[in-house]
């Protein structure tokens, strides 16, 4: 028997607590409902703003488009808690970008980077991180719910390279739904340690998995594939 | 990537990867009790923050590191750091049931936290050096010493008697 089999097998027969599983199944149920109990609330607050907003643009003649008001990125970071964080994306110059798809618009709101931006998604981290901020909508105004998730996916890619070389380092995202907008903030690798890549980010529908949604043409470029017809962002990271 | 309609996806996620996140928490805090309660912590953090995943893999990898990262804070708590902790006492606390004459199990549990997690994850878990670095959030090269540094402890611990 090797020593992984033994370890393998020992650990195995560690006891835990029967109901382990029922019960944390039971906690977890429970603070999932007061949860969305919150953004049961925020909806319903959200339909009579809509209903208002919708009133106002008939009266003005104005786009809907034209009246969105996103949060800021260090908005979107102290709702998750992280004032280092916020302060960084407050200092930071950064002129968002939108794109705009069939369906669906993705603006990318600010990028910051750095060591010890302290505790997000639960981690603690020495290391350098990049994070990115982006607010996600519908076109139609029509308010995105944050139980059907989020809708585009954004990864850091860089040609000549794998389409997952630079997601391998890992990533997550946090997101929460505002006035029927959805706010993303991804925490990737330190991406701005590539010194010697230029780095894309792809946002693309997420549904879809990235290796369907893009491919490696024959220069080596990272680029949607020819049949997927989904939403196509590419922004640069400044 | 997941949609969170329902509360399927806690089902899931309990079922699928609770095994994996107790014994890596077990594997740091040595008590099963406390590995409980670091997995249910790390779970609830899942619900608060509703990460996206591009797979299952990423899903799993996501909640190891944050129960290691809870069950470290665990360990770093002040209630611990009043307690005289040392490797040799740490011995003698691991749960008297899960011991075992010659236990593989006791001679991880007497490495320091920083190879023992490092072990599990590439014995128990099979990740390679790469997957490691990136769960733990660690230089490759820094995974592959505490690797080769703790299997080199567990040789002289085992006396040869396992090929590692």
């Amino acid at each position: 028997m090797t020593f992984k089999e033994k370890y393998k097998e020992e650990l195995s027969d560690t006891r835990f607590s029967e109901n382990f599983k029922g019960n944390t199944v039971s906690l977890l149920t429970q603070a999932a409902e007061r949860k969305d109990n919150v953004f049961m609330t925020s909806k319903r607050k959200f339909i009579k703003t809509v209903a208002l907003v919708a009133a106002i643009i008939m009266t003005l003649s104005l786009s809907a488009f034209a009246m969105i008001s996103f949060l800021s990125s260090a908005d979107v970071a102290t709702h998750f808690g992280n004032k280092e964080l916020a302060v960084l994306f407050e200092k930071s110059d950064f002129e968002p970008e939108t794109i705009k798809g069939e369906d669906y618009s993705v603006t990318f709101m600010g990028t910051a980077q750095g060591e010890n931006i302290c505790e997000i998604n639960g981690i603690t981290t020495n290391e350098g991180r990049t994070y990115a901020v982006y607010a996600v909508y519908r076109n139609d105004g029509t308010a995105l719910d944050i139980l059907d998730g989020n809708p585009i996916h954004i990864i850091p890619v860089s040609d000549g390279q794998r389409i997952n070389t630079l997601t391998s380092y890992g990533m997550s995202a946090s997101c929460f739904v505002k006035d029927g907008i959805l706010y993303a903030m991804y925490d990737y690798t330190d991406l701005k340690a590539f010194t010697d890549i230029d780095i894309s980010l792809m946002a693309f529908e997420s549904s879809v998995s990235p290796s369907k949604a893009l491919t490696t043409n024959e220069k080596g470029e990272i680029v949607f594939a020819d049949d997927y017809n989904g939403f196509k962002g590419e922004f640069s990271l400044k | 990537m997941y949609s969170f309609t329902g509360n399927e996806y806690i089902e899931k996620a309990v079922e699928n990867y609770s095994d994996a996140m107790l014994n890596a928490a077990y594997s740091i805090l040595k008590s099963t009790a406390d590995a409980e309660d670091v997995v249910q912590e790390a779970f609830l953090k899942y619900i608060r923050k509703r990460p996206v995943f591009n797979s299952d893999e990423h899903e799993k990898a996501w909640l190891i590191r944050v129960t290691i990262n809870t069950a470290k804070d665990m360990l770093k708590s002040s209630e611990r750091k009043n307690l005289p902790i040392c490797e040799d006492i740490l011995y003698n606390q691991i749960d008297e049931s899960q011991k075992t004459a010659n236990s593989v199990l006791e001679c991880v549990f007497n490495l320091e936290e920083k190879y023992r997690i490092i072990i599990h994850l590439y014995y128990y878990e099979e990740y390679s050096l790469k997957e490691i670095a990136s769960i733990l959030q660690l230089p490759l090269a820094t995974v592959g010493t505490r690797l080769s540094r703790g299997r080199k402890i567990l040789k002289t611990m085992l006396k040869g008697e396992f090929d590692l």
